[in-house]
């Protein structure tokens, strides 16, 4: 007897601890496996960004080197971001860049969105189309500006000497500053529109064909159609695409620099590029740079948290 | 037997550790103009090899623009080259350089051309080996001129003389713009150098020397030659057409660039070109440049590194350099150079005279370590903003001069 609660005691001990291993193990396997991408997460992106925040409040060189004292760090609190406020070229590019995102990200919405109606029916033209249309999102943004840049050139480009073809001037496409602002509008949503179809493709698809059907069944006109139906089944994939597209667009800077070089004069000179040039071409402001940088990571997330407020509040 | 045979063991032990002590494979880093160029060069470095079975290479090439950014790389991680082109020093890679006055005697550097030699000092310490001397300048289409039927300018010609003919060459002669020039800072400063403007004294201690007033009426006069005789928007700072493209597929009669494009005319041109005579301002002017080898510290080939770099700066060496590449050797000393084509040897002796005819500020400017690239930056910047109408030339002179003063600052 005794025996056998001995041995019944044993058997609950082991089935309790295996079974508490078990439930261990079940538990903690989804965290295993999220771990490789959470530390590739901190690694290289929260780390990053911390280590940027903290350097912001120092003035230091990028490249620390013991035996240049200039390029030592000295705590100097918050003055770095009280120095922006007066320094013309980080506002001046901040403000453009604000006035980018305001124009470029709804007008490459359009574009996507009338790629994505057009070419969202399947068959075998559609998708040779929506294949091309999609390229661009593959290659380098740098590419993407040395195409244009040669399109648009003004004594050897493509689209000028089309324009010869038929007579007319010349156009100053990158030499005057509204021009170029236009041209790196362009160049951006070219490069990137291919890729925001595809989002609004799959949410299209998944839109229920019945409703298009009773619409028709009621005699729904077309644009009805799309501002009662399509569009508010959408507003998940749009949300995406302009998400996306603002945290994009306050980052453009590859384009740009291989289009315009952030002329003429400085007339495209966006606020990435501006932190570039701090950082790298002015000696010792790597935390100039760093608070920019902190400014920027601030209104992508403040934004960004809006965006996806107010979708979940619309939802 | 046992101490012999002990004895061997030691010795083949002892080879076997020596021998890869001896041979040192040293890396190097450095920039060149296409494949035919890198060619040139491994070639050299085989027959260094040939002289010193010793010594290997591992050839990085780097684009010229990227090694700024090498050097930072190299500074943030303590893992450098051995040997390294360059044209400037950058701050963070000086307490990384061999210091040439303790390998070589404090003397050494004098038998290498003034005004680049002095770039090459920092304080007392020399650190960089001058390789080879260019001068800016200008190139014209000899072809275009006999088509028109227009001589080519005579020495001491002006900028005012010149500009008008260059615009009838291109006229008769139908090629499509009279000059195009290098879109870079340090060429438009020769211009400035031509009408007496420089930026900082010629000596210590350094202060800024412009003059504002000469500088905003040369830069007005420069934004003009760029409106009237340029490819439309050239100057802006964001226009894709290359100076250099246009030259040598004859779109333009004039090129101003400088003595490192004698190489690539000399294998490349399809056309009869001639370097020189620049056309001056109120002075004769060319800006002196180059490249330097800096051979650094942190090598575990200190010995073969230094070398290296003693036998590519040796007289004979630099004259073979210099023939190779049609560049103009940095050593006084070097024999003179037998180029193989007689345009080549013309124009590198054009350009010669040219920097022996500069004011010293066109090689002193340049070799201030305070040069930096803030510096340079604001230099291109107040021409491009001035023709993009972006600012006044007064405002684009101020922010030289601030610039000017904020590396002085900086350096303090």
């Amino acid at each position: 007897m005794s025996m056998g609660n001995q041995t019944h005691r044993t058997g609950t001990g082991s089935a309790g601890f295996s079974g508490r291993l078990k439930l261990a193990g079940k538990t903690s396997w989804p965290y295993l496996l999220l771990l490789p991408t959470v530390a590739l997460l901190f690694a290289f992106t929260l780390y990053p960004l911390l280590q940027g925040m903290w350097m912001s409040l120092f003035r230091r060189g990028l490249v620390v080197v013991e035996q240049l004292p200039e390029t030592t760090p000295v705590f100097v609190g918050f003055d770095n971001y009280m120095q922006l406020f007066g320094d013309k070229d980080f506002t001046v590019s901040l403000v453009r860049t604000v006035v980018f995102v305001i124009i470029a990200v709804p007008l490459q919405l359009i574009a996507s969105l009338a790629l994505a109606l057009l070419l969202a029916p399947q068959n075998r033209f559609n998708a040779v189309v929506r294949t091309i249309v999609f390229f661009p999102s593959m290659i380098s943004g740098l590419i993407i500006g040395v195409i244009w840049a040669w399109l648009f050139a003004r004594n050897s480009g493509l689209v000028n000497y089309g324009l010869s073809l038929v007579n007319i001037p010349a156009v100053p496409w990158l030499e005057q500053d509204q021009l170029a602002q236009i041209a790196v509008v362009v160049a951006w949503i070219w490069g990137g529109a291919g890729f925001n179809m595809m989002i609004l493709i799959a949410g299209l698809t998944a839109i229920p064909k019945d409703l298009y059907e009773a619409a028709a069944i009621d005699g729904t006109s077309r644009w009805r159609t799309f501002t009662r139906i399509t569009l508010p089944l959408l507003e998940p994939s749009i949300v995406v695409v302009v998400v996306l597209g603002v945290i994009g667009a306050f980052q453009v800077y590859e384009i740009v620099v291989s289009l315009t070089t952030g002329g003429p004069g400085r007339a495209t000179v966006f606020l990435v590029q501006n932190i570039y040039e701090t950082a790298f071409r002015k000696p010792n402001q790597a935390g100039l740079a760093a608070a920019q940088s902190g400014i920027l990571f601030v209104i992508l997330m403040v934004l960004t948290i809006i965006q996806l407020r107010v979708a979940r509040r619309r939802g | 037997m046992k101490v012999f045979k002990r004895s061997a063991l030691a010795l083949l032990a002892a080879v076997a550790l020596a021998g890869p002590a001896m041979a040192a494979e040293l890396q190097l880093l450095w920039y060149v103009d296409g494949d035919e160029q890198e060619q040139k060069l491994r070639g050299m470095l085989d027959e260094y090899t040939k002289l010193h079975p010793e010594t290997t290479f591992d050839l990085q090439i780097t684009p010229y623009d990227g090694v700024s950014e090498k050097f930072r790389q190299f500074a943030a991680s303590g893992i450098m080259p051995d040997v390294s082109l360059t044209s400037s020093m950058e701050p963070v890679i000086r307490p990384f350089l061999v210091d040439w006055a303790q390998v070589n005697g404090p003397d050494w550097i004098n038998q290498f051309v003034k005004g680049w030699a002095d770039g090459a000092k920092l304080g007392d310490k020399v650190i960089a080996a001058p390789l080879d001397v260019t001068a800016v300048g200008i190139f014209y289409n000899a072809e275009a001129f006999e088509k028109a039927g227009v001589p080519l300018p005579a020495p001491g010609v002006t900028w005012d003389e010149v500009l008008p003919v260059l615009k009838q060459v291109s006229e008769k002669a139908g090629v499509r713009f009279p000059l195009v020039w290098d879109v870079s800072a340090h060429r438009y400063l020769t211009y400035q150098f031509q009408y007496g403007n420089h930026i900082y004294s010629e000596d210590a201690p350094i202060q800024v020397a412009m003059d504002d007033a000469s500088w905003v009426t040369t830069l007005k006069h420069f934004v003009k030659i760029t409106e009237d005789y340029m490819p439309p928007g050239l100057w802006s700072g964001s226009s894709s057409d290359k100076p250099y493209d246009m030259f040598v597929n004859q779109q333009a009669v004039a090129y101003m660039s400088g003595s490192w494009q004698i190489g690539s005319f000399n294998d490349g041109a399809e056309f009869k070109w001639q370097a020189g005579p620049t056309p001056k301002g109120t002075v004769s002017s060319s800006n002196v440049g180059g490249n330097y080898l800096v051979a650094f510290n942190t090598s575990k080939h200190l010995d073969e590194a230094t070398s290296f770099v003693n036998w590519m700066t040796s007289p004979e060496v630099q004259a073979e350099y210099a023939k190779t590449f049609g560049l103009l050797p940095a050593n006084k000393n070097a024999p003179a150079v037998d180029y193989s084509s007689p345009d080549a040897a013309a124009a590198v002796k054009g350009f010669q005279a040219d920097l022996e005819n500069s004011p010293r500020y066109a090689a002193t400017d340049q070799a201030w370590p305070e040069m930096q690239a803030g510096v340079w930056d604001a230099v291109k910047a107040s021409v491009t903003q001035v023709v993009a109408g972006q600012v006044t030339p007064e405002e684009a002179v101020a922010s030289v001069r601030k610039a000017a003063e904020a590396a002085i600052a900086a350096s303090q």
